[in-house]
């Protein structure tokens, strides 16, 4: 008896804590493990373990207290009523299509191609918001030296007489070089504007703030053919804000004819630059969704 | 008295895990019409399992809107991963649900670590008179203690270690197997074994700590014993 409890805390000791078997002697008791792992019963325990349990309990009211004690925490555990529902957790499709995966896999299909689903739509979605950012940067660009550009070039054309150079890089302009007020008063705004061609400097000095959104207007209509149909909205929205500041740029800058003639140059091409970016982009925000993560 | 009467609530345990086994039939017949897109009969799967699901969640994470969000994670989860369940007869659905539980539940609070004010046991140590089911109105956990000792026990449970805590709820609450706890919380059964023995001995000690527990629990202990000998 003595003997079968030293070989059990000797084991019990060459296997302290950290393993997984319990602690089955604490000193001359049984440990509370030990006996936690006793209380489940048959199996759990080796047969000379179990006798020498059996055979301390009977002598140890110690040991018993604890005993009963861990069957109360058992008891009470399972008697532990389950906790009522807040409310059904029923799915709904929309909870489905929230989620932003397929809504059902098909039969005989790997839960290896719904996980790998589910990591390309979360990487699609990362790739989508910066596309986005990027985008919306471009968009911005694009059209503030739209502006720029738009505002300059009326300028030039009023003021003095237009360079041949300038001309050809704005493909779609409509007039010929000789009159540059009908330029001004092109497709947009023929109605708005007077022609006022015999006063250049008047002219670039006079515009009223309607008219000069005609003029961004039109510089921004022929933007819009030369980069494919960029949306219209946000250059109207420009549009209402710049005319109050071009008319007074336009004075002070009309002047300086040969640094205005390279300059819109650079800046036309760094335009069409943007302008691919910003298509590449579109594009590519379109297709996205459309490639299938098999490949 | 009032351990008797606890003594004769206590098959009712075992009785789910019976029930499960029972309704597999069911639940198999369930799971085959959910795996052709039939998405009622999966929300009777989830009828069948949901309180159990979120009890688990509930008890491990010590928050109710915690528990919900992972009690509906999980439904969503194994609507989309029904086909990994491999069991064509529908045995260890509830154990299935449960391993998608208890992965959601852990990732939560893991990440719940990180920001300890929004923890309950965080809470429960400015106040604990939020935990005290006597407070019905602030009590966070209504788990419907029957007595005082299941009310100080709850509140135990919240003081042990994580993955003691859900080696207990799985087999001391609900009733599962060594087995299916090693299968659901993915440990090996001799962890399995030392993490309830641990959790049992350390829920004991934190009831013997307070003088209120202290005492109901040596009269039901005294009750159990006489019991016993009975």
């Amino acid at each position: 008896m003595d003997d079968a409890d030293n070989d059990i805390q000797r084991r019990s000791n060459g296997a302290p804590d950290g393993g997984d078997r319990a602690t089955l002697w604490q000193g001359e008791h049984l440990h509370p493990e030990g006996l936690s792992e006793y209380l489940d019963g048959a199996g759990l325990l080796r047969a000379s373990e179990r006798d020498a349990v059996r055979a301390h309990l009977a002598d140890c009211a110690e040991c018993r207290a604890v005993l009963s004690d861990l069957q109360a925490v058992v008891a009470s555990l399972a008697a532990l009523p389950l906790p009522a529902l807040p409310r059904s957790f029923a799915l709904t499709p929309d909870m489905l299509e929230a989620r932003d995966l397929p809504q059902q896999l098909e039969v005989g299909q790997k839960p290896i191609d719904m996980l790998a689903t589910a990591a390309w739509r979360r990487r699609q979605i990362a790739l989508t918001r910066y596309a986005s950012v990027v985008a919306a940067v471009l968009l911005v660009l694009v059209f503030g030296i739209d502006l720029l550009t738009g505002g300059s070039e009326n300028a030039d054309q009023a003021a003095f007489n237009v360079p041949e150079a300038f001309q050809q890089t704005s493909s779609s302009a409509p007039a010929p070089p000789q009159e540059p007020g009908e330029r001004n008063a092109a497709p947009a705004e023929g109605d708005a504007t007077p022609p006022a061609t015999e006063d250049a400097p008047a002219a670039s000095a006079e515009p009223t703030p309607a008219a000069a959104a005609g003029a961004a207007e039109d510089a921004a209509a022929t933007e819009a053919t030369d980069d494919v149909a960029l949306s219209t909205a946000p250059d109207e929205d420009k549009d209402g804000k710049e005319p109050s500041t071009t008319p007074a740029d336009e004075v002070t800058v009309a002047p300086s004819t040969d640094a205005q003639r390279s300059e819109p140059d650079m800046l036309r091409l760094l335009q069409f630059g943007l302008a691919l970016g910003l298509a590449w982009l579109l594009a590519a925000l379109v297709l996205l969704p459309r490639i299938s993560p098999r490949r | 008295m009032l351990f008797g009467l606890r003594r004769q609530q206590r098959p009712a345990v075992p009785a789910v895990a019976s029930e499960v086994s029972a309704a597999a039939d069911d639940d198999a017949a369930l799971i085959a019409r959910a795996r052709a897109g039939d998405l009622d009969a999966f929300n009777g799967l989830v009828a069948r399992h949901e309180r159990a699901v979120y009890g688990v969640c509930l008890r491990y994470l010590r928050s109710p809107e915690a528990a919900e969000d992972a009690a509906q994670d999980t439904f969503i989860r194994a609507w989309r991963a029904l086909d990994t369940f491999r069991n064509d007869n529908g045995d260890g659905f509830r154990s299935w649900l449960l391993t998608i539980a208890a992965n959601r539940a852990r990732d939560m609070l893991r990440s719940n670590v990180r920001r300890p004010a929004d923890s309950l046991d965080a809470r429960l140590d400015d106040e604990e008179q939020t935990w005290e089911p006597e407070a019905p109105d602030e009590a966070p956990l209504d788990f419907a203690a029957r007595d005082e000792l299941g009310a100080h026990l709850e509140r135990a449970l919240g003081q042990i270690s994580p993955d003691q805590r859900l080696a207990i709820i799985l087999g001391d609450i609900h009733g599962h197997s060594y087995d299916e706890i090693a299968a659901i919380t993915g440990v090996a059964i001799g962890t399995v074994k030392s993490r309830i023995n641990r959790g049992r001995a350390r829920l004991r000690e934190l009831l013997l700590a307070d003088s209120t527990a202290r005492e109901l629990f040596n009269r039901s202990g005294r009750q159990e014993s006489d019991e016993g000998r009975g």
